[in-house]
């Protein structure tokens, strides 16, 4: 296969399809981002509806510690009976409008209970400033959490209308539970939630998606306070949605890509078939061509030496003469077109070969009543290619021979600087205005009607003027008012 | 001089051998390439005309063979095959021109000349290379004879007429001396070929053919150069 057809293939086939493909995966990666980015939308919007759901849990357990720190006095026994009796609340602090610490009592014996508690909170008292700056929540009550030991602590503070604080610390396995108990059905959900504490250790997750080892969430959501350290994520299969989504799409391109290939394969073979049939075609009139060439010299050969034997009188034996010259510019014609060759010039006298030319056609010629008159200018040798200037000037002649009958030629020759000028004129009916453009044409007839009495193969002109181009000058039609007068233009 | 021709079609073979010896030259024929090679050891021709495509052995290849036991003998192709490369071909075997079919008697007869030219000139220099009758100079080194400016072109046959003519000034030369001295011994031509050869001599050489200066006809014997009366006419 020819390089070039492999381009044209490429440019045709492959490169648009390529485009296609390309243009058509990114899209779809496009959608594929648009859509999970909405998929991840949907999840962090499931986990804010959890999130609310824990607020809200919270914003309960607020009001009922509100409710609870609403003491008439600070009796140490009341408050440890509170702390017996209220499930949620692990232990009071009460603290004077001073800061100093009413409950635990300062002074006097406190409970192991107590005692864990001073040493839990110990930063509590050692900078009260930070404790209200850091909570949660309006000035006069709010949320403080702290980190103790092994986890987490959470304290809700309320200021009293005489100035004291009173606080309750929060059970955190029964925070835990309600937390637990208020977060949605397992079967609900489709992937996995786990929620983090602040240490990043997983407290609590659901749902049926098991993640791997390392893989990231989809989406993660830190609560609202006071919890907001804590983290919601969201795991989900999409990944598989990810490795499909392009196999349609490939398919169909490949399969348009495959269509077009075997039509391609299709019209290059009948193509090549066809070349292959025009070649033998070709080939088998070069062959024939050869043929004729054989029996035409005898022909040829031996009606000259008759001409020279018989009487000047004898008009027959010249008429086989100029048939036979006509055949062989014929086949001079045929395989000229069929197979161009390149020339060999030589200098030479131009005048000298166009008598010997004129000489060949004289019988022709007057026998359609067409008389040659020649003007020989030229003075100094042309490099020209004798056969195929003779051929040039053989159509021409033939042409005049074949459309102007009973009118004279005039042919002169003339040097003008580096050129020679041959121009050959005859008074036939010329050439139509319109069609001088198309006379050089391959083919081409000025008229194709079996009834006009001519002959001819139609590639006459365009082979005299393809020999002129190669000799470096041009064959033209020059306008005149009757006749045609074609002009040779031959480098010097 | 001494032509072989070697051509496998018969017709053209025998057209060329006519021409070759109208044109004054002794031609040999082979049919095929292998009796071309026989007859040019035995026979030593002057130059060879060889058809390319011949059965058994190609002209190529009888070129070839020619060429490595005589590097110097003219060799013309004739041949159908007129592309680019054949001719190439052709010229860098070492052949001096390329005929290609189908050709002319006036072609033929040309190239012939342009050869049997540069064989006569590449020859070491014969004593006499020119000769005058009257106003028209022979020169048969060159085929040619000049009258003032004029150049005409002869043949071979031509100048062998002339030159007897010339040699025996004065003297009728009867028809078998011409036939003896011009065509050779083993070509037996009629008087009409005679008598037409020299009709188209007088018609190239003679200023006014119907009164004939140069060659005049002595009835019943021959034909006669009058020096003398040449000069008188002037």
């Amino acid at each position: 296969m020819k390089p070039k057809l492999i381009i044209i293939y490429l440019l045709i086939v492959v490169v648009p399809l390529a485009l296609l493909g390309g243009l058509s995966v990114r899209m779809a990666r496009d959608e594929q981002t648009m859509m999970q980015q909405r998929f991840r939308e949907l999840l962090t919007e499931q986990l804010r509806d959890i999130d609310t759901t824990l607020a809200n849990l919270l914003a309960t357990r607020e009001r009922s510690l509100q409710h609870a720190l609403e003491l008439p006095d600070f009796e140490t026994a009341r408050l440890r009976e509170l702390v017996r009796a209220n499930l949620l609340i692990r232990q009071f602090f009460v603290l004077d409008p001073k800061g100093k610490r009413v409950h635990p009592p300062a002074t006097g014996p406190v409970t192991a209970t107590e005692q864990d508690f001073l040493e839990r909170a110990g930063q509590i008292w050692k900078d009260q400033q930070q404790f209200y700056q850091t909570s949660e929540g309006a000035s006069d009550h709010g949320w403080y959490v702290w980190f103790w030991g092994n986890g987490f602590n959470l304290v809700y503070w309320h200021r009293n209308h005489a100035g004291s604080i009173v606080a309750a610390e929060v059970d955190r396995a029964r925070l835990m539970a309600d937390i637990v108990a208020a977060l949605p059905e397992a079967g609900a959900v489709n992937g996995r939630i786990a929620l983090a504490d602040s240490t990043g250790t997983t407290i609590y997750q659901w749902g049926n998606y098991v993640p791997g080892p390392t893989e990231q969430p989809q989406t993660t959501l830190a609560l609202s306070a006071p919890l907001n350290s804590w983290r919601l994520s969201y795991f989900a299969a999409t990944t598989d949605f990810n490795r499909h989504a392009f196999w349609p799409l490939l398919t169909g391109i490949g399969a348009v890509g495959l269509a077009l290939t075997i039509l391609a394969i299709y019209f290059y073979r009948e193509n090549t078939r066809e070349l292959r049939n025009a070649m033998q075609r070709v080939s088998f009139v070069n062959q024939v061509s050869h043929e004729l060439k054989t029996p035409l010299t005898n022909i040829r050969l031996y009606a000259e030496l008759l001409e020279n034997e018989l009487p000047k009188t004898n008009r027959h034996v010249s008429v086989i003469v100029a048939e036979s010259q006509r055949l062989s510019r014929l086949i001079a014609n045929v395989l000229r077109y069929a197979r161009p060759r390149t020339l060999h010039k030589a200098p030479g006298n131009v005048d000298s070969l166009l008598l010997s030319v004129i000489e060949d056609f004289t019988p022709a010629l007057a026998a359609k009543g067409i008389t040659v008159q020649f003007t020989g200018n030229t003075r100094t040798a042309v490099k020209f290619d004798a056969d195929a200037l003779e051929q040039i000037i053989g159509n021409l002649l033939s042409n005049a021979e074949k459309y102007a009958p009973g009118h004279p030629i005039e042919i002169t020759t003339q040097q003008t600087g580096n050129t020679t000028l041959i121009t050959i004129a005859d008074h036939g009916p010329g050439i139509p205005p319109g069609r001088c453009a198309d006379i050089f044409k391959p083919f081409y007839r000025l008229s194709n009607q079996l009834s006009d009495g001519v002959t001819g193969t139609g590639i006459g002109l365009t082979i005299a003027r393809d020999l002129a181009r190669q000799h470096g000058g041009d064959l033209t039609l020059l306008p005149t008012v009757t006749g045609a007068t074609f002009q040779l233009q031959l480098p010097s | 001089m001494k032509v072989l021709v070697a051509e496998d079609d018969p017709y053209t073979r025998r057209g060329l051998a006519e021409i070759l010896e109208a044109e004054g030259y002794r031609t040999i024929t082979a049919k095929d390439g292998r009796e071309a090679i026989v007859l040019v050891e035995c026979e030593k021709p002057d130059f060879i005309c060889l058809d390319i495509m011949m059965p058994g052995l190609n002209g190529y290849d009888v070129c070839r063979a020619i060429r490595k036991q005589n590097p110097t003998v003219p060799i013309i192709f004739l041949s159908a095959k007129s592309e680019e490369v054949d001719k190439i071909l052709g010229l860098e075997l070492g052949a001096d021109d390329f005929i290609t079919k189908p050709f002319g008697v006036k072609e033929v007869i040309a190239r012939i000349r342009a050869v049997t030219r540069r064989c006569l000139a590449s020859r070491p220099p014969a004593p006499v290379t020119s000769f005058k009758m009257g106003e028209l100079e022979i020169r048969p080194d060159e085929l040619r004879a000049h009258r003032g400016r004029q150049v005409i072109e002869l043949s071979l046959r031509d100048v062998k007429i002339l030159e007897l003519l010339h040699q025996r000034a004065g003297k009728v030369v009867d028809r078998n001396t011409f036939f003896n001295e011009c065509w050779g011994l083993e070509h037996i031509p009629n008087s009409r070929t005679l008598d037409q050869h020299i009709a188209q001599l007088r018609k190239r050489i003679e200023l006014d053919p119907q009164h004939p200066a140069l060659i005049t006809t002595v009835h019943g014997l021959g034909y006669r150069y009058d020096s003398a009366k040449c000069q008188s006419n002037r």
